[in-house]
């Protein structure tokens, strides 16, 4: 079991960065769809507001914005950084990691390790999981967990299952070693029977870039995408997470020794607004006790607990708060975080 | 099971037991019916019931008789 205990890590800072085009939902569907079809599809996913990246504007680079202002905000040296994982599904070459690029942009020492990992919907659970494993093992003391994508390249217009979903964003958060910290348990998990369920066909080794690939087909449900695009199986992710998110809920309560009712927050990938509530019904939780954001930022995939965490901890609200936080999407891959917040260095969101 | 089905599917649509018959077609406006309710039916009545139903046999439900048959084997 891919279980972790952690004695000394804490997360003790996030920031977030949207880039400048927020669009409402009516104007990224026009032309493409009457609105009477939007407001049926964008209602109960609970998206009001999407961003998109500028033309040349990178995951990274949102990540990097988010960074700089996490560290000064935090008041933090950079040399005392001695981590940095980029969390995302668009980085910026196919090779080097990008990590590599960050740790020389933001200036943080040569002592520092640098990876990136390849992951969506559950990628700040996998980025937090990451750092907080060399935390433990005293190989690290501060690092830095950059989810980012920019998404909305890779997703077709004409696609309704998919436009009124998307966000382009990035974030940072810091998680460090501290001797005052609570213990937080993680847990992973991996199925990739259904790695076709969410998925990007084209354009790596499997199936290079073509003209083919880039023809738009038309699906029976009215939306049409090209094998270029980023396609999700509707039904198999839903039931994938109404089944899954309910067990590991009551798995991370049972490995961390917490009722669940004495859980204060539940911090869910905002994967849509009535999945979530779907889900909270299914696992017994009051849907006061689940936070949505969804509407305000739209699914940022890997980054949307670092903005559920913003938002919470904007007014310091989150301080002493138990909080069971789950990830879980593109793989498929699910995980989870239970612990109790601290205080925070520094919450902000920022425009890029 | 009747019942069960029915109570089920109202609570899935956010509606009265009594506002359901097995001749009530669910997929309508009237219950503010989109693609997501309906993963939640299928879900919900798989488990409930203990069957597997095809994604193309849940489509061709109108009626919520038709379920029925799908959960009767």
């Amino acid at each position: 079991m891919a279980v972790l205990k952690t004695r000394k890590t804490k997360i003790t800072g996030v920031c977030c960065a949207l880039p400048l085009d927020g669009r409402n939902v009516y104007d990224v569907g026009a032309g493409h769809f009457d609105a009477e079809t939007i407001g049926k599809v964008a209602g109960p996913v609970g998206s009001e507001t999407l961003y998109f990246a500028a033309d040349g504007q990178t995951a990274s680079d949102l990540c990097f914005a988010a960074a700089e202002r996490l560290i000064s905000s935090a008041g933090i040296a950079k040399g005392e950084i001695d981590g940095v994982i980029f969390v995302s599904q668009t980085p910026d070459y196919r090779s080097p990691a990008t990590a590599c690029i960050l740790q020389d942009r933001l200036g943080l020492p040569r002592t520092a390790i640098a990876m990136d990992l390849n992951f969506g919907c559950s990628g700040f659970v996998y980025g937090a999981f990451t750092a907080a494993s060399f935390i433990e093992s005293g190989a690290c003391s501060k690092l830095l967990v950059l989810n980012g994508d920019t998404l909305r390249r890779h997703t077709s217009l004409q696609d309704k299952g998919m436009t009124f979903i998307l966000s382009d964003a990035g974030s940072a958060v810091l998680l460090e070693s501290s001797d005052g910290a609570e213990p937080m348990t993680f847990s992973m998990k991996t199925d990739g029977s259904g790695y076709e369920a969410l998925i990007i066909t084209a354009g790596g080794e499997r199936l290079r870039e073509s003209e083919k690939t880039k023809e738009l087909r038309m699906d029976g449900d009215g939306s049409a995408r090209s094998d270029e695009d980023f396609y999700m199986d509707g039904m198999g992710v839903f039931t994938f997470a109404v089944r899954e998110v309910p067990l590991l809920i009551d798995e991370l309560a049972s490995l961390h020794g917490i009722a669940k009712d004495d859980v204060d927050d539940f911090l869910f990938h905002q994967a849509n607004a009535y999945m979530l509530k779907f889900i909270a019904k299914r696992a017994g939780i009051p849907m006061d006790k689940v936070r949505v954001n969804i509407g305000r930022y739209g699914n940022t995939n890997g980054s949307t607990i670092p903005f559920l965490l913003a938002d919470f901890a904007a007014g310091g609200e989150q301080a002493g708060r138990n909080v069971m936080m789950a990830g879980f999407g593109v793989g498929l891959s699910w995980g989870g975080i239970a612990g109790r917040l601290g205080d925070f260095r520094c919450a902000e969101i920022i425009s890029v | 099971m009747e019942e069960k089905l029915i109570d089920l599917v109202a609570e899935v649509l956010e509606t009265e037991h009594a506002n359901l018959s097995l001749d009530t077609e669910f997929k309508t406006d009237e219950f503010d019916w989109d693609s997501l309710k309906g993963y939640a039916i299928l879900v919900t009545l798989e488990e409930e019931f203990g069957v597997s139903i095809e994604v193309e046999d849940f489509i061709a439900t109108k009626k919520v008789g038709d379920l029925l048959r799908l959960v009767s084997g």
